[in-house]
């Protein structure tokens, strides 16, 4: 297991360098300047030319990496100029917002695919079955800022049960908090719904063909503890391994769905950075996120191990 | 105030181009029903975030309104066009060669934090601005200022790098927001976050890109201000959200609202609207320096081919007036003259003039806004047989293709200027600017703008800007579309929400019926 453990954080290392190089080239060869956008309408030559070397645009982009690097290592992902706010700040600051709505909206989409998984692969072809692919299939051809507007028409318009944007913290007020939550982790939720139904249910259909679960049927076994002990566990390897490549996904969609509510989250930071050409912002929070999504997927491989021994012994899967 | 271009703009505030020439003021919502009523809160459902509240980062209409809640500008807008008045200084003049500036401060102001206001507090704010290791947003306006020194306790004498009777302007802006020094050298880096000025309202709390709560300053110097006991500025990026939560109570005061939602609330007896007719407007600009519009009858032949009527209606949904020069009808400044308005003959003979096929590329911000006025306008020309061809671009690189001089034809747009140097001096001048997109040239125009900004005869101005306006109705470097007009939409129980220059909102002067 340990060699095993090693062996991927020795590999994380190049991943890091590529990631965090990648992130810095893309924004730095942004076309537009960002002392221009920030010196605004009556820029003046000598107002643009202080806002650049303030910002060490006149060095050339190499110089700039490696001194990025250096104090990003160290974590300091430097000070926006245009909020004079640390960047890590800003990121610590807005962090749990997005966790909690990426927390939420998994705990929900799981919720309803489970069960939903389960019981239409257990009568594939049947009813329930066919309600429930139609559905998944109508789900997956919305897009996400669609279903955020129909919701907040119905909930907070018409219903008027939950507020249609803002947030409330935690610990101000846990329940109002939890309403604040309500529609944007519904939104992402009923996506990630149907995505994780269809997965399920077709690795539980292949699943239940298993020799064992024959066996488990022979020896009277009640129809759930078969479903739920037996055969849930190995059904779940595809579902693992998109809700760990999903974390980037999802943090893609919590751009959209953090503007739309106006939660104060880290896609939001990132929109309003990339609009104001806040380059030491879109650079902090790009390469934070890749390294977070690089690290959860780490953390899903070693969970694998855990799941099945074969891997942690280094034996192929059959 | 703040000025913008298109470029400047998220998609959102691009639709606050509305406007109305002159007027100016307070739409259907100025019936206040009754004397100001103490108490209560509202809450302002803003454009875009702000992560700061420290003066030198503050440049937008979002950032600017929770500005005025805390803050008091040294020179305040009091009139209803926009007039300069008596704030934190209760007089000031110029030297009489306009290069210096004294100022008399307002006794016994103190900023919330207890310590007072006066000539040294202004001097540390000033040179703090002026300073380019602070980046100040405000830098190409604080640039100008050559020093800042107290004369005595209660005056301070600012010295300009040149002669500027436009200058009492920039201290209506950041520039002239006044923070507390002693909270500024206690927090620090954080002092953004920790704002203390001597404005109506005291910063409470901040929850990061959600909300700021400020609570009613009990001792504040403007006697019988503010009404309400507290304020909350909400930031809401989604126009179909923030109507939403409109709608559902989450906040009290829509700001920046698009054609579209004004007519929409015109409709809703829950709703009322609030506008301010403003100066800026929107327009497309040529680079005079490049083919094809080096020549000026291809410049003609755009201006007379452009139905700016049809745009007003189809994008602006008639809530914002058609404009054919800088200056909007019913302005002081407008004197009069014949500019090119749509004429398909007369473009026609343009063209002919021109003697070659018209057609180049179209610069436009790739938001849903701008393309439409991008393809309503590339159909008007079509018509006449000029062909443009429409090149999106984000934000960014649309300004960096105007400065470089790297474009044909754009799109842009200004924010409300309130005396005509603020605008057309960076715009038109021919040396020493940045901003003269169009690369425009005319020794006239140069000797006008100068003179216009460094005499203080108001005649002799006047004169000075109808060179500069004759000069543009004949060369169309630009071709105006429409004027500036302020929205906001607010629900039945807030009054007195007047005078949203630029979009800013003022919150002192705001109750609430109950």
């Amino acid at each position: 297991m340990l060699t095993f453990v090693r062996g991927k954080v020795l590999h994380l290392v190049p991943v890091m360098f590529a990631v965090t190089c990648f992130s810095f080239l893309l924004t730095s060869l942004l076309p537009g300047d960002a002392a221009v956008v920030m010196a605004g309408p009556n820029a003046t030559a000598e107002s643009v030319a202080a806002l650049r070397s303030g910002l060490k645009l006149d060095q050339p982009l190499p110089v700039r990496y490696v001194d990025w690097l250096g104090k990003a290592v160290r974590g300091d992902l430097g000070t926006s100029p245009r909020s004079q706010t640390r960047v890590l700040e800003s990121i610590r600051e807005r962090l749990p917002i997005t966790l909690e709505l990426l927390l939420i909206a998994q705990v929900m989409g799981l919720l309803v695919a489970v069960p939903i998984g389960i019981a239409s692969a257990y009568r594939a072809g049947g009813i329930l079955d066919q309600a429930a692919s139609g559905a998944a299939f109508a789900v997956l051809a919305i897009p996400g800022f669609v279903v955020a507007i129909v919701l907040i028409y119905l909930f907070a318009v018409q219903m008027d049960l939950v507020p249609a944007t803002g947030y409330t913290p935690l610990l101000t007020n846990p329940l109002e908090n939890l309403r604040s939550f309500f529609l944007p982790a519904l939104t992402v939720a009923l996506g990630e719904a149907a995505a994780y139904t269809r997965l399920l249910r077709s690795d539980m259909i292949a699943t239940l063909q298993e020799d064992y679960i024959a066996m488990a049927r022979a020896k009277g076994l009640p129809t759930w503890h078969i479903l739920l002990r037996h055969a849930l566990k190995p059904s779940s390897f595809t579902l693992l391994t998109v809700l760990g490549i999903n974390i980037g996904r999802l943090l893609g969609g919590a751009l959209i769905v953090e503007t739309i509510f106006a939660l104060p989250g880290i896609g939001r930071l990132l929109v309003e950075a990339i609009y104001a050409r806040d380059l030491v912002v879109v650079q902090g929070v790009v390469a934070f996120v890749a390294v977070a999504f690089v690290l959860v997927n780490f953390g899903v491989d070693l969970l694998y191990a855990v799941l099945d021994p074969r891997i942690r012994h280094g034996r192929a899967l059959a | 105030m703040r000025k913008r271009t298109l470029g400047f703009l998220t998609a959102a505030a691009l639709t606050i181009a509305a406007a109305c020439g002159g007027g100016g003021g307070a739409g259907q919502g100025s019936t206040a029903s009754g004397p100001p009523r103490p108490g209560g809160s509202v809450t302002f459902g803003l454009r875009a975030d702000f992560l700061s509240l420290d003066p030198l980062v503050l440049n937008n209409d979002s950032d600017q309104s929770v500005g005025n809640g805390i803050y008091d500008p040294l020179i305040g807008r009091v009139g209803s066009k926009g007039e300069l008045g008596p704030w934190l200084a209760d007089s000031w003049e110029p030297s009489a060669d306009i290069r210096t500036w004294t100022l008399h401060l307002h006794p016994g102001v103190k900023f919330h934090d207890g310590t007072p206001f006066n000539a040294d507090a202004v001097v540390f704010n000033i040179q703090r601005q002026m300073d380019p290791r602070n980046q100040s947003r405000s830098l190409s306006d604080a640039i100008l200022i050559d020093s800042v020194k107290a004369v005595d306790d209660k005056t301070v004498a600012i010295a300009l790098k040149s002669p500027w009777i436009d200058f009492p302007q920039v201290l209506v802006a950041p520039v002239g927001l006044m923070a507390s020094p002693t909270a500024v050298r206690q927090s620090g880096a954080d002092y953004g976050k920790h704002p203390v000025g001597t404005g109506p309202f005291a910063f409470k709390e901040w929850v990061a890109g959600d909300h700021v709560t400020a609570t009613k300053n009990k001792d504040y110097w403007k006697q019988g201000y503010p009404y309400l006991d507290s304020v909350t500025w909400r930031p809401i990026p989604d126009q179909d959200a923030k109507y939403a939560s409109l709608k559902s109570g989450q906040i009290d005061v829509l700001q920046v609202a698009t054609a579209d939602q004004v007519v929409k609330a015109e409709k809703d007896s829950k709703l009322k609207v609030w506008k301010h007719a403003g100066a800026g407007g929107t327009y497309v600009m040529m680079n005079t320096k490049a083919a094809p519009f080096d020549d000026p009858n291809a410049r003609l032949a755009i201006s007379y081919a452009t139905d700016r009527k049809e745009i007003v209606q189809q994008i602006g949904r008639d809530k914002y007036p058609v404009a054919l020069g800088p200056f909007p009808p019913g302005s002081e400044w407008d004197t009069k003259v014949e500019a090119p308005d749509h004429n398909v003959d007369k473009a026609k003979a343009a063209l002919q003039a021109y003697g070659k096929p018209l057609s180049f590329k179209f610069n436009i911000v790739s938001d849903p806004i701008t393309r439409q006025y991008g393809q309503v306008l590339q159909a008007q020309w079509k018509k006449v047989g000029i062909n443009a061809e429409l090149v999106q671009m984000d934000q960014a690189t649309l300004i960096q293709s105007a400065l470089g001089k790297q474009f044909q034809l754009q799109i842009f747009q200004y924010g409300d200027w309130f005396d005509p140097d603020r605008f057309l001096f960076n715009a038109f001048i021919s040396k020493g600017s940045i901003v003269n997109y169009t690369a425009y040239t005319n020794p006239a125009v140069d000797a006008a703008l100068v003179k216009g900004r460094t005499i203080s005869d108001a005649a002799a101005r006047h004169a000075a800007y109808g060179v500069v306006q004759q000069a543009l109705a004949k060369d169309q470097p630009y071709v105006w579309l429409h004027y500036n007009t302020s929205y906001a939409i607010s629900n039945q129980r807030v009054q007195n929400l007047n005078t949203i220059y630029s979009s800013i909102t003022k919150p002192y002067q705001v109750w609430v019926s109950s």
